[in-house]
């Protein structure tokens, strides 16, 4: 099996292919809401029977779906459904923590995401992450946005230029084309979060994963973010776990959600995926009746 | 699993169904009324019919769409409350139509128009009231139930009032009633043809409320 580091990427620097910086037509064009087809045609991750343990504690379970190629995925459901879990195995973000365990398969491009051949790093340079809390690093705007490309090794003609077009398609140049050289703690909670956006694309990932990325803003900040993901969309995959589920049926083109199952005898709370479709299905005739009950606030 | 969340929203989409309701049962019961106030050339009684429109109709009706104005801006309502209050949206302008419908059938029987008509055409009349009559219940017994299979249904019954519609319009040019008569009696036949295809529309809002297509 041939790994995503060996893989042909389009978007890698390698082969020489377009971020698709040219062909940004600007937050103001942006369109929201386009046509998807029922089925998810060109797929990115496939996700088949996939559970996550932690430990003896099952907090995800028998999740099966496929992620589409520049669309935007949301993943919603209650607290504890499992959401963020989930969204952390599309880059192996739970090697990281201690006694956790990813069961069933998760296939990149129709490869094993988990097998033992495959780097973990690279994984995480091509599909990149942004967190609930913006977290710049301790440093300048500009180095913010140059570190990854310098310790990924990523070839480039002009660190200006990249770090540029990073924030250019972050929405964040013009307001801090200035002041590169200011702490990025001088900026605010918002334009912290669009600096870590564009920390994530200069790598030139093909996904962004998106955990809660708005938790923390404003409203006008995050209507920047949601414009800036529909925008993105163009040259990237987007998965974002939200609580918001007008942002998720804003932003996204296909929505999965998650609840929890409670074992009535331990308590224990296991995620389990409930209903997958497109967004527009899914918040207008939800299929199955948990859904229908958590959108309109109907539980028990 | 936790308990029901948004309780104060649920209160109000259930005030909205109430007074949706209260709509749908003044509109059957005034075609009824407004039938047999025609019939009976019930000056008092049409009278009766044609104030309650336009105070309680009217009323409710601007009520409906304020509140339901209201909860898009105020709870972004999504699945089956989204479906619900968009359906109410487009439900409740055929109401007051059909009821405007209703009072017009009133004012010709305050006019004491059934006086002047062959017996054929007031047993067709009778023949329409009865059939739309039926059709406005159908209909508000499937909002109640939010009941999808009640569009085809009505569709048919609205075939029966056409084709009454028509026996009635033939009969007129037949030349038995005067011009005047004659004329006002093709808009009271055309009212009644109305008000079925009011009951129709809002069965094909009913099913979209109901399964979102």
């Amino acid at each position: 099996m041939v790994s995503p580091v060996e893989h042909e990427d389009p978007t890698s620097v390698a082969d020489g292919g377009s971020s698709g910086a040219e062909e940004t037509t600007g937050l103001a064009t942006a369109v929201a809401h386009r046509e998807v087809s029922d089925t998810v045609k060109d797929v990115v991750f496939r996700v088949l029977d996939v559970s996550v343990d932690y430990g003896a504690f099952t907090a995800v379970r028998d999740v099966s779906l496929d992620i589409g190629c520049n669309e935007i995925t949301a993943l919603i459901g209650p607290s504890g459904c499992g959401k963020s879990t989930l969204l952390r195995c599309f880059n192996r973000m739970n090697d990281l923590i201690p006694g956790a365990r990813v069961r069933g398969l998760i296939q990149y491009h129709e490869q094993d995401l988990n097998s033992r051949h495959v780097d973990p790093i690279e994984v995480r340079r091509r599909i990149g992450m942004v967190f609930q809390k913006p977290n710049p690093f301790p440093k300048s705007i500009y180095e913010n946005v140059a570190f990854g490309p310098k310790v990924n090794g990523l070839k480039v003609d002009s660190m200006d230029d990249l770090v540029e077009e990073a924030l250019q398609r972050a929405a964040l140049w013009d307001e801090v084309k200035g002041k590169l050289k200011q702490s990025a703690f001088s900026l605010s909670g918002g334009q912290q979060q669009r600096l870590c956006i564009a920390r994530c694309i200069a790598v030139r990932p093909e996904v962004i994963l998106m955990d809660e990325p708005c938790s923390a803003l404003d409203p006008i900040a995050t209507a920047r973010i949601e414009d800036l993901m529909i925008e993105l969309r163009e040259d990237f995959t987007i998965l974002i776990v939200t609580h918001n589920m007008q942002q998720a049926a804003r932003v996204s083109d296909r929505t999965a959600f998650l609840t929890a199952e409670v074992d009535p005898e331990s308590g224990e709370r296991t995620g389990v995926l409930v209903e997958y479709d497109r967004t527009e299905v899914l918040f207008t005739r939800p299929a199955e009746q948990r859904t229908e009950d958590y959108l309109t606030g109907r539980f028990g | 699993m936790a308990e029901e969340t948004r309780v104060a929203f649920h209160r109000e989409l259930d005030d909205i169904d109430e007074k949706v309701m209260r709509l749908f049962a003044l509109v059957g019961e005034g075609l009824q009324a407004a039938t047999e106030a025609f019939l009976a050339s019930d000056r008092e009684a049409a009278k009766e019919l044609m104030d309650r429109d336009k105070e309680v109709v009217d009323s409710l009706y601007n009520d409906i769409e304020q509140l339901v104005q209201r909860q898009f801006f105020l709870q972004s309502p999504m699945a089956q409350d989204m479906r619900f209050l968009l359906s109410v949206l487009r439900i409740v302008p055929e109401l007051e139509r059909s009821a405007d419908l209703s009072e017009h059938i009133a004012q010709r029987a305050a006019r004491g128009l059934s006086g002047e008509l062959t017996p054929r055409i007031r047993g067709l009349v009778e023949q329409m009231g009865l059939a739309g009559a039926a059709m406005w219940r159908d209909a508000a017994d499937a909002y109640a139930e939010r009941s999808a299979g009640i569009a085809d249904q009505l569709k048919e019954d609205d075939d029966e009032l056409d084709e009454l519609h028509v026996s009635i319009t033939a009969e007129l040019v037949s030349g038995k009633l005067s011009v005047p008569v004659a004329l006002e009696m093709a808009l009271v036949a055309r009212f009644y043809e109305r008000l079925g295809d009011h009951a129709v529309n809002i069965a094909q809002r009913i099913r979209y409320m109901a399964i979102g297509q």
